[in-house]
């Protein structure tokens, strides 16, 4: 991302919304709304002094929730670019008409109450879909807890907490009391391969729970990890081996069976409730936290663009291409890549997006 | 038989995931039952499972497995159709109650003659014909069978009716009920329930009743999902008693007095996980001004069944399941366990009896508290 | 006795310590007495369940006789008390399900005597004459007995194949409501049947299991 940030063809539209898409001249005219942040991008070097002061508290949407940001706000550390926020429905200046305590803390007189939503036309020969995943809500599978047990989390909410960036500087501490989680079970296939929400496999979710578990034993030796699972998908190259190595050098439980219910034992310490498959037993388990793998579908904001762009989605959303030319959806010159197409990981889809972006050059470049 | 079965109830999708042996609440007491391997042993055709095999009727019906299967696998129709197979074979449940309640349910296809109303309390007000009609059930019977329980399930219908009249309806009760045919149904006696059925449409359609109320949620389940599949549409409308005075209620045309005191409810299978009704009853119960609701930890769609269903089974898995559903019950703090279906009430109340009194927790019929609560 | 009327159908529960040597006794003594009367020995008056009962009737049987061993009498220890509440329970059901509960009698006896026995079937046998002359009953026309084998024991075979030889060239003639005249015209058709045969059918097919 940062190299495409900084590469000269390359120009990043963020905090932006593609409203409206026209035919013109064999290719596209766009019409993109691009939203005030009330902060100047060019003078603003996010230096933090504006949201040091900002009076204004809001949960933070990147950590999950599980944290608190300001009203003016860097939206992540790595975001790009990397400018400043003001979010205009929180902020007490658009909701009482005084503070404007930022404007006087920025050095650089980067903040702009005058700034104005604009829409701006882009002229494309192609356009590249690549709108990527959304999780999917947890809440309707109310067996798991989610939203009523506090130390029943997604695997989302995990990678936040145990990233040195997240909210609680990469500790596990456990949303009910902020104690260190040491044990913890992971919910494989939450939503997934389930024909009552999403009767795929998401793909990626067993790897990354398998990679969580490592990560959890690295910031924490007394860290063990069950992993309940239906069967491991781990079809890539060395996939298997990962596996193996958790198992053996990360201590991961894997457990075959997926987990039945969740309920809230002694002192916030959720029990899991699941047949052993291979023991044909029923048993429980306490834990200090619970992971759920949540199914991963497509990106929630994408159904409404692919209607703007008369692109063919499937029932769930996925952008509809053909087999022999997986990059190419039913709208000539608009291709598509990544997991809007179907599940995929970062390294196939950064394998997609070059598939993409050579079939999108060809047909800019007329050679196509 | 068994292939069929295996394609009506999609259980070729099973992937062996276990959640449903892990949901049952059977299962967690009972070691040697596990609707995961009943689906397995029918689909590695192992004489599918076995007819003699007295796990056939250990399954509550509860629901809970197949709400929560991956691959939308009914094990509830699974487990009847293969009680059908079974009865066919010549097996049959230990029937409960020495056998009285299915007795006196089969006893409703032809011997009996028209029903004794002399229990309908004095002072209530129903009628013969007209547009609302009340369908008892067995609360009759049951009233007859668990007085000793202290169960008064008269009590329950008399309390129904009550209310109707108290939000200006007077019901149709009559003469020429039979049983819906439930408990016969889902033993595997489908012909038993088809009789019955016949001859309570039959009997719905004279009254002229346009919309039937029922108070028991297993009446009203086969009358809203299992009637129709037999006999096509209903030419009237059902709703369970909550839902019928939910309007009443919130149009102010049933008032009810101030009670302070803490409840908790018990979602039947019936009425929520197979009729999804959730809402009514509890909407119900917060009409009456100071009275609260505290949730069970498994509630809704995760409720745990009241432990025992159809009367075929009732041993010491089905006690301990209801001793673990009144414990959860008495740790949300509630007086009073309130359960939107006489038979939940009923074997609750018989646990409550067996159990050590450590889960003394009043249980009532939902009709019951909200009688009582009538402003008059 | 013959010129009684042989109306109806009649299993009659008896309890295989005194009522039985007393249906035995009537036997031996030659006292003719109601031949529609299926006898089923039982163990114990305290095996009695209304569900059998309630089952019998179900099938269409016209009276349920119980008959046990008087108070305090029971050979184990009280199975005859037990039996008692087992009896006012299926009264009221069978009132609940608009059935006469007339046509279930108890009676309580520790007289071994055949005669005794005998009359006291007739004056049952009689009663539920009176009763199905009255049309209390039995509207339904036509019906299988059910193909449900939920216990198999075999006083329902009994009651399957005594029944049509009994009750099904009545019923079938007799329509919605039963008349007089309908259970009149019964009355020639119904064959005499001698006493230990009666029993000796029982005897044979009543031991379950
Ligand atoms: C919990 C979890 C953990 C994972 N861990 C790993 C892992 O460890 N390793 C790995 O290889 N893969 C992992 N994956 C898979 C990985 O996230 C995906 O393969 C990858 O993100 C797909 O990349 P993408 O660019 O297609 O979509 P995304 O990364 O989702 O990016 C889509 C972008 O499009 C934007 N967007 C969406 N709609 C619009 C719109 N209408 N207008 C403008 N912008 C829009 C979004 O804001 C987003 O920035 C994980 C997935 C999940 C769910
Ligand atoms: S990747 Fe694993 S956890 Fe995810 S849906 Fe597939 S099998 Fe389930
Ligand atoms: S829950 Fe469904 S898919 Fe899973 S083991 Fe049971 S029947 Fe099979
Ligand atoms: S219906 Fe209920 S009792 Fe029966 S197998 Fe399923 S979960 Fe168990």
């Amino acid at each position: 991302m940062l190299d495409a940030g900084r590469h000269p063809n390359i120009e990043m539209l963020a905090y932006s919304t593609v409203e409206k898409v026209a035919r013109r001249n064999g290719g596209f005219r766009a019409t993109v709304l691009r939203k005030a942040r009330y902060v100047t991008e060019d003078l603003c070097n996010a230096c933090g002094d504006c949201s040091a002061k900002c009076p204004t508290k809001v949960p933070d949407a990147f950590n999950m929730g599980l944290g608190e940001r300001k009203a003016i706000y860097l939206y992540f550390d790595q975001g790009i670019p990397s400018v400043m926020t003001i979010d205009e429905e929180n902020c007490r200046y658009f909701a009482t008409g005084k503070c404007r305590v930022c404007e006087k803390m920025c050095k650089k007189g980067a903040v702009d109450f005058e700034q104005k939503d604009r829409r701006i036309t882009i002229d494309a020969g192609a356009i590249i879909l690549a709108t990527g995943l959304s999780v999917m809500d947890p809440t309707p599978m109310t067996q798991y807890g989610y939203g009523t047990i506090p130390n029943v989390i997604t695997g989302l909410e995990y990678e936040r907490l145990i990233n040195a960036t997240g909210p609680t500087g990469g500790h596990l501490l456990r949303p009910s009391d902020g104690t260190l989680a040491h044990r913890l079970a992971y919910v494989q296939c939450a939503g997934s391969r389930d024909m009552n929400y999403c009767d795929y496999c998401s793909s990626v979710c067993c790897m990354c729970s398998i990679k969580d578990a490592m990560l959890g034993r690295e910031h924490d030796p007394d860290s063990t990890s069950y992993i309940f699972h239906t069967d491991l998908r781990n079809v890539g190259k060395w996939f298997q081996r990962y596996q193996i190595r958790g198992e053996e050098e990360y201590g991961i439980q894997f457990v075959r069976g997926r987990i039945a219910e969740v309920q809230n034992g002694p002192s916030d310490s959720p029990v899991v409730w699941y047949e052993d498959t291979r023991t044909r037993k029923v048993e429980s388990l306490e834990v200090d936290m619970v992971v759920l793998a949540m199914a991963a579908m497509p990106s929630t904001d994408a159904k409404p663009l692919a209607r703007t762009l008369g692109v063919d989605v499937d029932k769930y959303g996925f952008v509809v291409t053909d087999d022999a030319t997986p990059s190419s959806t039913n709208v000539d010159g608009i291709y598509a890549c990544g997991f809007c197409k179907g599940p995929c990981d970062i390294p196939e889809s950064v394998a997609q997006a070059s598939a993409a972006a050579s079939r999108a050059s060809a047909r800019v470049l007329g050679e196509e | 038989m068994l292939e069929e079965t295996i394609q009506r109830t999609k259980a070729y999708y099973c992937l062996e995931c276990g959640i449903c042996t892990g949901s049952c609440p059977v299962s967690r007491h009972h070691e040697n039952f596990s609707p995961r391997l009943m689906v397995e042993r029918a689909l590695l055709r192992e004489e599918g499972p076995s007819l003699d095999d007295r796990e056939v009727w250990s399954c509550l019906t509860c629901g809970t497995c197949s709400a929560r299967c991956p691959s939308l696998v009914d094990y509830n129709e699974f487990t009847r159709e293969t009680r059908v197979a079974a009865r066919e074979g010549g097996w049959a449940g230990v029937d409960t109650h020495a056998g009285t309640i299915l007795a006196f349910m089969e006893l409703q296809t032809g011997a009996a003659g028209k029903r004794d109303l002399s229990w309908i309390a004095e002072g209530l007000r129903t009628s013969r014909k007209g547009g609302v009609l009340f369908y008892t059930g067995c609360l009759p019977y049951f009233g007859i069978v668990f007085r000793d329980y202290g169960v008064d399930a008269v009590g329950m219908a008399n309390s129904t009716i009550r209310l109707m009249n108290a939000a200006g309806v007077r019901p149709v009760v009559s003469s020429d009920e039979r049983c819906c045919g439930h408990d016969p149904y889902w033993t595997g006696d489908a012909d038993t329930m088809k009789t019955l059925a016949k001859k309570n449409l039959r009997m719905i359609e004279e009254t002229g009743a346009r919309k039937v109320v029922f108070a028991c949620p297993e009446c009203y389940a086969m009358f809203k999902l299992v009637y129709p599949r037999y006999f096509g549409p209903l030419g009237f409308e059902v709703a369970h008693v909550t839902e019928f005075l939910v309007p009443y209620a919130a149009k102010g045309k049933l008032a009810f007095g101030e009670r302070e005191r803490t409840i908790t409810y018990q979602d039947p299978c019936r009425l929520g996980r197979y009729a999804g009704v959730y809402d009514a009853p509890r909407e119900l119960l917060t009409a009456v001004p100071g009275l609260e609701i505290a949730e069970m930890a498994r509630t809704r769609a995760e409720a745990l069944c009241c432990g025992s269903s159809a009367w075929v089974s009732c041993t010491r898995v089905n006690k301990q399941i209801q001793l673990e559903r009144l414990a959860e019950a008495a740790e949300t703090g509630a007086t009073t366990l309130v359960t939107g279906c006489p038979k939940c009430n009923i074997h609750l109340a018989c646990a409550a009896r067996d159990g050590d009194g450590e889960e003394k927790i009043e249980i009532k019929f939902v009709t019951d508290v909200m009688a009582e609560a009538l402003e008059s | 006795m013959a010129g009684r009327q042989k109306t109806s159908s009649i299993l009659a529960f008896v309890c295989s310590w005194y009522p039985l040597a007393a249906a035995d006794n009537a036997g031996v003594d030659r006292c003719e007495y109601s031949a529609e009367a299926t006898i089923v020995p039982v163990d114990c008056a305290g095996t009695i369940t209304a569900a059998s009962i309630l089952k019998a009737f179900a099938r269409r049987t016209d009276g349920v006789l119980v008959a046990v061993c008087g108070r305090g009498d029971c050979h184990y220890s009280n199975g005859s008390e037990s039996c008692g509440i087992v009896i006012d329970e299926t009264h009221e059901i069978m009132k609940a399900a608009g059935i006469d509960p007339a046509r279930l009698r108890l009676d309580f006896s520790s007289d071994v005597a055949g005669k005794r026995f005998a009359s006291m079937v007739d004056g049952f046998a009689e009663d539920l004459a009176k009763l199905n002359g009255r049309g209390a009953r039995r509207t339904a026309p036509k019906r299988k007995p059910p193909a449900t084998k939920r216990r198999p024991v075999a006083k329902k075979k009994t009651i399957a194949k005594k029944k049509p030889t009994a009750t099904k060239k009545a019923a079938a003639k007799k329509k919605p409501t039963a008349t007089k005249k309908a259970a009149a015209k019964k009355k020639p058709s119904a064959k005499k049947k001698t006493v230990p045969k009666a029993r000796g059918a029982g005897k044979k097919t009543s031991r379950r299991k």
